[in-house]
């Protein structure tokens, strides 16, 4: 089973993403910002990270530059899911390392699982 | 028309603004998204059919905030000088098509006819950025259908004198000579809200003329007159400075 980690402030989108994704066969632990994302990844193994944009303490970007920054498994597959959907965000984000970046509201949580597999390369 | 440099800073402020409020508005909408999607799919148990419909009117309902909320951002963009286009070579019978896929449904619903009439040549590609453009096309098929109550629209690509043109013609209740100026101005819907009686807080056209003019081309209509149907024109050059050269 895949090992996810899900950074997201919101409490109503904590619970929709972590009951499909969970539903869908990924263990999933819930984040509330970037800060407690990179504690679970010291004490677990992490496959995936999906990650908000803006979040309190850590967003995501900064919680990208972390892992991409050389203390964390390069094979970490990071992809940000946030509204902020402008091409110069989308841009940022890839360019800091993540591999993908999905548009918030354009999907529904079954459509989003779809994508992020498709994002993975995972039937 | 110039603006004064606090006429500026408040046009910034304005737009800052809303694109905050948009952001924080899209979170809760995706939730309400997320979580109506969920219901329909069974997580939560079986739903009755009758209490699918229901959630089915909530979804829409939700998503036509989040389409409001979209362009709200847009406009934003827009007048700021922020929306970006992503100009490629592109086809705009495909676009056109994918259109019509979208709305036939909801035309048949309405008992109208939606008729596509494809160009009589092949259309050479040009640079477009084919998602805004299917946005301001489907605007207009989407404003045809809402404001047409008996016979129907056509959709219609065509080359004429060097533009690619596409015509979005109804059989609907026209538009008045008081209204015309106002068509493609921001929450434009007509003063006569109730022969106007519909949907929308009329921005469609506005964000259109905006994505067509940044492409080099023009958008405007034309009518005979009250109930006598309406023509919406989208005009796009095939020589510009973003055609591709073979």
């Amino acid at each position: 089973m895949q090992k996810m980690i899900i950074a997201e402030d919101d409490p109503m989108l904590q619970e929709v993403y972590n009951m499909k994704f969970s539903n869908s066969g990924f263990e999933v632990f819930m984040a509330e910002n970037g800060k407690v994302a990179l504690e679970i990844l010291k004490k677990e193994k992490i496959d995936i990270v999906i990650t908000d944009s803006i979040m309190p303490e850590m967003d995501g970007l900064e919680l990208i530059k972390n892992l991409r920054g050389g203390d964390y498994d390069s094979n970490l597959r990071i992809i940000m899911l946030s509204n902020l959907s402008q091409k110069e965000d989308r841009d940022r984000v890839m360019q800091l390392g993540a591999n993908g970046f999905i548009a918030k509201s354009d999907f529904t949580p079954a459509q989003l699982i779809v994508e992020v597999k498709k994002i993975l390369n995972i039937a | 028309m110039n603006k004064t440099a606090n006429e500026q800073q408040l046009d910034t402020a304005k737009s800052d603004f809303i694109s905050i409020a948009s952001h924080q508005l899209r979170t809760p909408l995706t939730a309400i998204k997320g979580f109506v999607s969920l219901l329909l799919e069974g997580s939560y148990g079986e739903v009755e059919s009758k209490q699918q419909d229901v959630l089915k009117k909530i979804y829409d309902s939700n998503q036509k905030l989040i389409n409001l909320v979209d362009d709200l951002l847009n406009i934003s963009r827009m007048e700021t000088g922020r929306m970006d286009f992503a100009f490629v070579s592109g086809q705009f019978e495909d676009i056109c098509q994918k259109v019509i896929g979208i709305y036939d449904s909801k035309a048949r619903e309405k008992g109208l006819y939606l008729e596509y009439v494809k160009s009589v040549i092949v259309l050479p590609e040009i640079m477009i950025d084919g998602d805004r453009l299917g946005e301001v096309i489907s605007n207009m098929v989407d404003n045809a259908i809402k404001y047409t109550a008996k016979g129907g629209v056509k959709l219609k690509v065509e080359e004429k004198d060097g533009n690619i043109r596409v015509v979005v013609s109804d059989t609907g209740m026209g538009v008045l000579d008081d209204e015309m100026p106002h068509l493609f101005t921001k929450f434009s819907r007509g003063k006569d809200t109730k022969r106007l009686n519909v949907n929308g807080i009329g921005l469609g056209l506005y964000v259109g003329k905006f994505v067509v003019e940044a492409h080099g081309g023009r958008i405007w209509a034309e009518s005979e007159g009250e109930n006598k149907g309406s023509r919406f024109i989208l005009e796009l050059p095939i020589k510009t400075s973003l055609t591709i050269t073979s």
